[in-house]
């Protein structure tokens, strides 16, 4: 048989699984009283995954679902109460099912008995009302088709929906389905088991072996089904008539009377909630093929392709771009450039959105997870999901499972105690990991937080130390944080043994190592006695990444701009300390290592010490008259240090295309782009670059600073003119940077202003129009603050940039009332207004 | 299947005839702006741009024992197709015509040599086994390489 039915089968039976999973963690969280919608949509997954697999031959699939489906119908049904042993067997047939469906064709030599064995007894064990059906359940009903009668076995039949009353069997020409309309025959089954309940399917064909040509083959797929549609609308789920015959069918029961007796008794036994929302459940079949029209499911290659493509749009777009200024006397060759340019941004924004996908996609596996350790482990734990809705780029979503599992199961491994040890510490038996995802300035934050035992900084430093891979003396120089840090060397594990849990030898450092490979960050806090906390950053997307474009040695390179601290220039060497073997320098009240890319450039072999004191020589000797230089701050996750660059050249959207297989050891690369005059220019990795340098441990900052700094991020403002008259303020960790241009090259359609900046345009906003205030002045030369998460890229026009300060007063906020202010302060005797960024956000 | 014919590009490298497959090539193309990359061995030369891809461009002339490449306006790049690599060329000194050449007429010489010599020392099976053979054509020597092997060859380098 074709092979890509199978694929469609394991790709749809492996979403149905998903959904199984999550449904069945809710309904552990209900077992009190089971919602029968929750029971209805199990009940149909596993349906849907033995209708196909019993369509494709695979027996044991198809036997195994049966079995689950039985016993979820004596949980919709109300026959069976739900309890753990239901939920845990369910669980562990449903992992069966999944090895079963990720190899199809090995799956009917699996040996299924023992489960399937738990899941017949728990469907067959002692409960009154089943006792009740089971008496009649061999009874004989007789199917009415064609003026003929023909007997069926009535404990088929009895698990059917109760609204189901029409019976149909219907006889699918499956070769003229798939020759003349290239529809697959399993997108048919699935079809109709949506809307009907298929009680049995065989293959019809004249040719018991399949083996003669495709051409003469006749196949036919008969179902026998219930549904409350009628035959017209299971007609319409074919793409024409011709494919297949339906035949109405009528039960004949010679128990019927009886029956109806006994489904009336049903309707009283148990919790009336399993069986009243039936009416909910017609609505739902209603509702979901209308949401079924508004999606479809495409190819992810062609997604793919759509990236690919829009990529070299963006390309070719900004090699336009640079090509245009030859041209800039020519307004409409110049316009309509603005004008692709905007729609090729809007469309690459689009197409950027179609491969994005929440988060929830990896979080919702979790709560499974979080189950079986906290049971192996004897532990009690809840799992708190928050954020599941927020979205990133498939690439990242897949990438990221693996590091999320490995740190769910080290906070249930290492974070969580036990019961009783908790309750020693006095906090409540059950302890609580949080997981939660948020946006924030274009990343995406995943925070996973327990209120665990914490990391034991002695038992790590220990730890490190037996392993040789710190030495006692660096230890002590170490801040906490530090220390803590140190967890993330390559081959760190603490656990005491090797649990089958974590501690398998892979460690924090492979997660590290994988986040930031993805071009995230990784920061790990931890209290003792009070539990952890692991802050991933991500960003949105991989494929688009904006950059700083830097030249060394006559060469370009770009620099994530995620990567990048702040730039700053020094007058020449002699501005660069020397400490031992390092090269330091003073950022403010930081001292910070710094690294030279040239020499990193013209050294394959990583650095040692004597080739550090060799660089401090050679630059030491003529430090005051090196010139200028140029130093980009970067942070990685466990360093921050300084890159001496050449030039810096700009700014720029880049696509980041992987290194080649071959380049991949080069890890001072993280991949390579093409710039807009059409140039190969490669993207250096921070982490890379620090590890080659030997930097790892270097970064002296203690925690007291760090939290002194997280403030002061949010108190630091940024101080500007638009007139003589009162000074306006804006918190500096909203601004991108600063731009100086010429104010004759502004431009603008209708009522928006905009400029040309290196390429780039940018919106304009005028405080004027914004606040009730004097007209600005404007000068020959103005300035342009450009902001953080714009719609659009924009920035504040302002005529005279004042100074950055710190602000320790609380801002009066009732003064000014306006929409676009946060308050006002008096900062140097000056009245000044604080503008409020985000109201900012959608001005144009 | 002995006597098929196969079609081989032929270049030069330090004036010496060399083909390939002409199934394995997917373009010759003229750039040779290369964009180095620093902590690369000199036998990489580095990033080229060919319509929005990029392309890791070798020299093989160390492979084959020949001094390597100067670039110059001769100089071109055969760039193989995806079965072989998903984005790899070499560089050579120049292109020269496609010849058809039946398979028989090849002329292994690791077999002949293997036949006089005994076991041939591994090294030196590495180096001629990019190569499938000689075949004498009218106007010289031509030496057929296999594309494949030839990226084999230069990972393992």
């Amino acid at each position: 048989m074709d092979q890509s039915i199978f694929d469609d089968f394991v790709i749809e039976s492996r979403e149905h699984i998903d959904s199984i999973q999550e449904n069945l963690m809710v309904l552990e969280g209900t077992m009190e009283s089971p919602e029968y919608e929750i029971v209805n949509k199990l009940f149909r997954a596993v349906h849907t995954i033995k209708g196909g697999a019993g369509f494709l031959g695979l027996s044991q699939i198809s036997k195994l679902s049966h079995s689950m489906e039985n016993l979820m119908s004596n949980i919709r049904e109300g026959i069976n109460k739900v309890d753990v042993e239901h939920i845990d067997t369910l669980l562990d047939a449903l992992d069966m099912l999944t090895i079963m469906i990720d190899n199809p064709s090995e799956s009917n030599n699996t040996d299924i008995s023992d489960i399937t064995q738990r899941l017949d007894n728990l469907s067959s064990s002692e409960s009154p009302a089943r006792d009740a059906i089971k008496a009649d359940s061999d009874e004989k009903v007789y199917l009415a088709e064609d003026g003929h009668t023909i007997p069926y076995n009535k404990s088929k039949i009895k698990s059917i929906p109760k609204d189901y009353t029409n019976f149909f069997i219907m006889r699918i020409d499956l070769v003229k389905l798939e020759k003349d309309f290239n529809v697959k025959p399993y997108r048919i089954i699935s079809d109709i088991s949506s809307i009907t309940y298929i009680i049995e399917g065989e293959l019809d064909t004249q040719d018991s072996t399949l083996e003669t040509s495709e051409d003469n083959l006749s196949l036919y797929h008969k179902l026998f089904v219930a549904t409350a549609k009628s035959r017209e609308e299971l007609y319409s789920l074919l793409p024409d008539r011709s494919l297949a015959h339906i035949l109405s069918v009528e039960l004949v029961d010679k128990n019927k009377h009886e029956q109806e007796e006994k489904t009336d008794d049903e309707n009283e036994i148990p919790s009336d909630k399993i069986h009243e929302p039936q009416k909910k459940e017609a609505s739902v079949s209603i509702k979901s093929p209308s949401t079924a029209d508004q999606t479809i499911r495409l190819r992810l290659e062609l997604i793919e392709k759509l990236m690919g493509l829009t990529s070299e749009l963006v390309l070719a777009r900004n090699r336009i771009l640079l090509l245009s200024d030859k041209y800039s006397n020519d307004t409409d060759l110049i316009s309509t450039i603005q004008q692709f340019d905007s729609i090729t941004s809007s469309l690459q924004e689009s197409v950027m959105m179609t491969r994005m996908q929440p988060v929830g996609t990896v979080f919702n596996k979790f709560p499974r997870i979080v189950r079986d350790l906290s049971k192996d482990l004897g532990k009690k734990i809840d799992l708190i999901i928050k954020g599941a809705e927020s979205e990133l780029d498939k690439a990242l979503v897949d990438s990221l499972s693996d590091p999320m599992t490995h740190l769910i199961r080290n906070s249930c491994d290492h974070g969580i105690e036990i019961p009783e040890k908790r309750i020693a510490k006095g906090k409540g038996e059950t302890g609580t990991i949080t997981l939660d995802a948020f946006h924030e300035s274009g990343q995406i934050n995943i925070v996973i937080e327990d209120d665990g035992a914490g990391i034991n900084v002695e038992k790590i430093c220990s730890k490190a130390i037996e392993r040789g891979l710190i030495s006692e003396s660096a230890l002590k120089e170490l801040s906490e944080q530090q220390k803590l840090n140190l967890i993330m060397l390559p081959g760190f594990s603490t656990a005491e043994q090797v649990s089958n849990v974590s501690g398998r030898g892979v460690g924090m450092d492979v997660v590290k190592n994988t986040v930031e490979r993805l071009g995230g960050s990784f920061d790990l806090e931890s209290k003792k006695d009070k539990g952890s906390k692991i802050i991933l950053k991500m960003p949105l997307t991989l494929a688009i990444v904006p950059s700083f474009v830097i030249e060394c040695k006559k060469k370009r390179f770009a620099i994530p701009q995620i990567s990048i601290e702040e730039i700053v220039t020094v007058e020449n060497d002699s501005m660069i300390e020397k400490s031992i073997d390092w090269e330091m320098f003073r950022l403010r009240e930081e001292l910070i290592p710094v690294i030279r890319l040239e020499e990193i450039l013209l050294s394959p072999e990583p650095f040692d010490e004597n080739k550090r004191l060799e660089i401090i020589e050679k630059y030491h000797e003529n430090r005051e008259n090196s010139g200028q230089r140029i130093i980009v701050i970067l942070k990685t996750g466990r360093s921050k240090y300084g890159l001496i660059v050449d030039n810096v050249l700009g700014t720029e959207e880049i696509v980041v295309k992987p290194m080649h297989s071959l380049l991949k050891k080069y890890t001072i690369y993280s991949g390579a782009t093409i710039m807009g005059d059409g140039k190969v220019a490669l993207i250096l990795n921070a982490d890379g670059i620090g590890s080659h340098a030997e930097i790892l441990f270097y970064t002296d900052k203690s925690d007291k600073e760090q939290d002194i700094s997280k403030i002061d991020d949010h108190r630091s403002v940024f101080l500007f003119n638009i007139n003589s008259h009162e000074q306006y303020a804006v918190y500096l960790k909203d601004i991108i940077r600063i731009e100086k241009f010429d104010y004759s090259k502004l431009d603008s359609v209708g009522s928006k202003e905009y400029v040309s900046i290196e390429n780039k345009t940018y919106g304009i906003i005028r405080i004027p129009r914004l606040i009730d205030t004097y007209d600005q002045i404007v000068n020959k030369e103005m300035y342009l603050i450009l902001l953080k998460d714009m719609a659009k890229p924009s920035g504040i026009l302002a005529t005279e940039i004042i100074d950055s300060v710190n602000i320790s007063e609380d801002l009066d906020e009732e003064a000014f009332e306006n929409p676009h202010l946060l308050g006002t302060l008096m900062i140097d005797d000056r009245m000044t207004l604080f503008l409020d960024s985000n109201s900012l956000k959608n001005i144009q | 299947m002995k006597d098929d014919l196969i079609t081989f590009c032929t270049f030069y490298i330090s004036n010496k005839m060399f083909g390939i497959d002409i199934l394995d090539i997917k373009e010759i193309n003229n750039e040779i702006n290369f964009t180095e990359i620093d902590h690369t061995p000199n036998y990489l030369k580095g990033y080229v741009n060919i319509r929005g891809n990029l392309y890791l461009i070798g020299d093989v002339s160390n492979l084959l024992g020949l001094t390597s490449i100067d670039k110059d306006i001769n100089s071109k790049l055969i760039l193989f197709k995806n079965h072989i690599d998903e984005a790899f060329g070499i560089i050579v000194d120049r292109i020269g015509d496609t010849v058809e050449v039946r398979e028989n007429t090849i002329f292994d010489r690791r077999k002949s040599k293997e036949d006089k010599t005994g076991e041939l020392n591994e090294e030196r099976r590495n180096k001629i086994n990019i190569s499938k053979g000689v075949v004498k054509l009218k106007d010289g020597l031509l030496i057929t390489l296999m594309a494949d092997k030839i990226l084999e060859n230069i990972k393992l380098l």
